[in-house]
């Protein structure tokens, strides 16, 4: 799936978030870990980070350090290309609304700008540390053929895939059933097309606002993991809103993957 | 009789028999009630309804000028099914009807002695201000509410082949819950607000046919003819509304109309017409220029009682009135696009209503202001006769007194008939032929209801009560423009291109 990711460290995360972050990038397969750390005194801020370093490296990843100074979501993307990492992760930590409000998120102005993909991993609250549940969101848009093959790549580690739609009701209950109908049916196809991959998938068609719904039902059915496509051609409501993959990577309940379009 | 399929029916009939039976055995409690429900929503959510009301006409002119504009209310293929003429002139009849006959004269005039705090009563200032009232008040605003209303009765039932029932419109926000409880609750609420105001207008309306037969032939001023001008009403409109909606109301509205261009023509050409002239104009301008200012000032500062017992009143009474209006004016729309639609409701019956206010309260203020003769005090003693006052001061005014008459009870069986038709059609779960055995319920019903609370006295309580429907109903209505916006949207982007419904 991803060989190479990006984790911006500030040196005040959790050392339990970061060992369980490992597990689950472990689980992900992935191999290099490429820590940055935002701070002009890099001899103060390599005492911050070195517990860190020390984690990953018993867990086996491949650690790359790298110190910059400057506006954080910059020098995260920046630092994303020149890296070469395939992935950004961020350690979320929950922020109340006016902390939001005030000193608004780092992660989601990465999730608006980056043209890599975004991963907010958030500690599994089961006991099992074991993960085993993928959900899936779609509008059956373009974005989905970027998506399917991490979805199917997956495999490895998920053997349960939750697909779901959540759409706009019809205006009337006739054209309603039509809609269902032609949804399940492109559900189904896509089922299909994964079908090969895991070994149970279950489908879902629902009303109301993507943003809203999504991490409710993720929640709902136990996920583990929200893979999520971004669309920049959103509505003039995400204008003001911000994406529903934004809305979804501060909200859901799991760690969400967020992949952009480009 | 299914219960299930009457449970609309069944429910509203039992509120309306209980609160009517309130109405006449222990009057001045359901006074105090409903004294109290109305002053505290009066006083409290005034603002409510200033907004929303204003909201509506933004809505209204979005609508008329939007992206949905060309959106047909009905079937791509569909024409009309009445004329323009026809068309207008059950709008009218539905819409304002005798509520404009009978406050036509008497409201510029009482606003004229009766200004604000900050106005000198019979002022130039006072006079100004009551004619830009009375356009206020009965121009655009109500109109807008009607739109919002039947436009979504209209799209939904003809366009999307739903029932025509206000809990239809509601589909897109809240699913097959419209079939269950909630939807249920919506129509009782609008049969409710519906039986009350056509009660009340129709006790009103008799009141002042009577006052106008007392004025022309000397008829008593007994209780008893006024009952009996109910009964003879009812016996006309019950049987126009058995003939059916495109046969009885269109020919009693056309009627209706031509009696009225005759009045307006007459009353223009007879009276001080460069006077009527200047008023209209002036009046236009002032109205225009301020609309934004008028629709949202409540006069917290100074005022604010004026600005409670008159505008707060008339926007949550148009919007209690709406639901009637509303399915009357969706049932005669068919066929016609949102613009054509929404342009037709704003301006026609506005500028009808404008030229109405201009005549009859322009050459009231002449009397009063120009020749010297107190007429104000009248309309404020006793706001049923002063239109026949006017006509005293006019050739032929005998003659004026008996087409206003004829032309009040044109608009009583009118409004009671698209009332009959209405309560009928919302309790026969959308039927747009409903059972006569229903029509004629409701119309007995209601004429009943008419005449034993005009006999106890409970007609003033009964109108309160239904203006306090209006504050759900200013909800709902409010509601209803995001469901409409949902709905444009899915079939602008999912029917008229190829975008799939994901």
């Amino acid at each position: 799936m991803f060989n190479k990711v990006l984790l911006p460290i500030a040196g005040y995360e959790s050392l339990r978030k970061a060992e369980k972050f490992g597990n689950f990038l472990n689980a992900l397969k992935i191999k290099e870990i490429v820590l940055l750390n935002i701070d002009p005194s890099k001899s103060k801020s390599l005492k911050k980070i070195s517990p860190y370093i020390s984690i990953f490296q018993k867990q086996n990843f491949n650690v790359q350090t790298i110190w910059e100074n400057g506006d954080e979501t910059s020098e995260i993307i920046k630092t994303a290309v020149s890296s070469k990492a395939e992935l950004i992760c961020f350690l979320w930590k929950r922020k109340n609304t006016l902390k939001r409000i005030v000193f608004g998120s780092i992660s989601k102005d990465v999730i608006r700008l980056s043209t890599t993909p975004v991963f907010i991993f958030k500690s599994p609250r089961k006991k099992t540390e074991k993960i085993n549940r993928l959900f899936f969101p779609t509008k059956f848009e373009k974005i989905d053929s970027k998506i399917l093959p991490y979805i199917i790549e997956s495999k490895l580690t998920f053997d349960h895939l939750i697909i779901i739609n959540s759409g706009q009701r019809a205006p009337d209950p006739e054209t309603e059933k039509n809609r269902i109908n032609k949804v399940m049916e492109k559900l189904k196809n896509l089922k299909n097309s994964c079908i090969n991959s895991f070994s149970e998938i279950e489908i879902f068609s629902c009303v109301g606002k993507a943003r809203k719904i999504i991490p409710r039902f993720a929640k709902k059915y136990d996920s583990d993991l929200i893979i999520i496509g971004k669309n920049d051609a959103d509505s003039s409501y995400s204008a003001i809103l911000g994406s529903a993959a934004e809305a979804v990577s501060q909200n859901s309940h799991c760690s969400v993957l967020i992949i952009p379009p480009q | 009789m299914k219960l299930k399929n009457n449970s609309v029916f069944i429910v509203s009939l039992i509120i309306t028999l209980t609160l009517v039976g309130f109405g006449f055995f222990v009057p001045e409690k359901l006074d105090v009630f409903s004294s109290e429900i109305h002053l505290w929503i009066i006083e409290n959510c005034g603002w409510a309804y200033l907004l929303s009301t204003f909201i509506f006409l933004v809505f209204a002119l979005f609508l008329a000028m939007g992206p949905y504009k060309e959106i047909k209310l009905g079937k791509d293929e569909e024409k009309p099914q009445f004329t323009y003429f026809g068309w207008i002139s059950m709008l009218f009849a539905a819409g304002m009807g005798i509520g404009l006959i009978f406050w036509g004269v008497a409201e510029p005039l009482n606003h004229f002695q009766n200004p604000p705090d900050y106005l000198d009563s019979k002022s130039g200032a006072a006079a100004m201000f009551a004619m830009k009232y009375s356009f206020f008040h009965w121009g655009f605003h109500p109109w807008a509410v009607y739109i919002v209303m039947s436009l979504g009765i209209a799209y939904f039932s003809f366009r999307r082949g739903m029932r025509p029932l206000i809990s239809s419109c509601f589909y897109p926000l809240i699913g097959d819950k419209i079939f269950g409880i909630p939807g249920k609750t919506i129509d009782v609420l609008a049969v409710f607000a519906t039986v009350f105001g056509i009660s009340t207008s129709l006790g009103l309306g008799a009141m002042q046919i009577h006052s106008g037969l007392t004025e022309v032939f000397g008829l008593p001023n007994e209780i008893k003819y006024t009952l009996l001008i109910i009964a003879v009403v009812t016996f006309f409109f019950i049987m126009s509304s058995i003939t059916g909606l495109s046969k009885g109301i269109q020919i009693l509205s056309k009627a209706n109309i031509i009696i009225l261009l005759i009045l307006i023509l007459f009353m223009f050409i007879a009276g001080p017409t460069s006077y009527i002239l200047n008023v209209f104009t002036s009046t236009l301008g002032n109205y225009l220029s301020s609309l934004v200012s008028m629709s949202l000032n409540l006069h917290p500062f100074e005022g604010y009682e004026w600005t409670k017992s008159w505008t707060v009143f008339y926007w949550a009474w148009w919007i209690a009135w709406s639901p009637f209006v509303g399915l009357f004016v969706a049932s005669i729309s068919r066929g016609r696009t949102i613009k054509e639609f929404a342009f037709g409701l704003l301006l026609v019956p506005t500028l009808l209503t404008f030229v109405w206010f201009s005549i009859f309260g322009g050459a009231a203020l002449y009397i009063q202001i120009e020749m010297g003769q107190d007429i104000a005090s009248t309309a404020v003693a006793d706001i049923s006769i002063v239109l026949f006052k006017l006509f005293n001061y006019y050739p032929f005014g005998m003659g004026l007194s008996i087409l206003a008459v004829l032309l009040l009870s044109v608009f009583f069986i009118t409004s009671a008939d698209s009332a009959t038709f209405v309560l009928a059609m919302m309790t026969s779960n959308g039927n747009f032929n409903p059972p006569v055995a229903k029509k004629l319920s409701w119309g007995i019903t209601q004429s009943l209801v008419a005449s034993v609370l005009l006999v106890s006295g409970g007609l003033g309580a009964l109108q309160k009560m239904s203006i306090a429907a209006a504050l759900p109903f200013t909800l709902i209505l409010l509601l209803l423009c995001v469901s409409l916006i949902k709905a444009f949207n899915y079939e602008l982007k999912y029917e008229r291109k190829t975008h799939d419904p994901g």
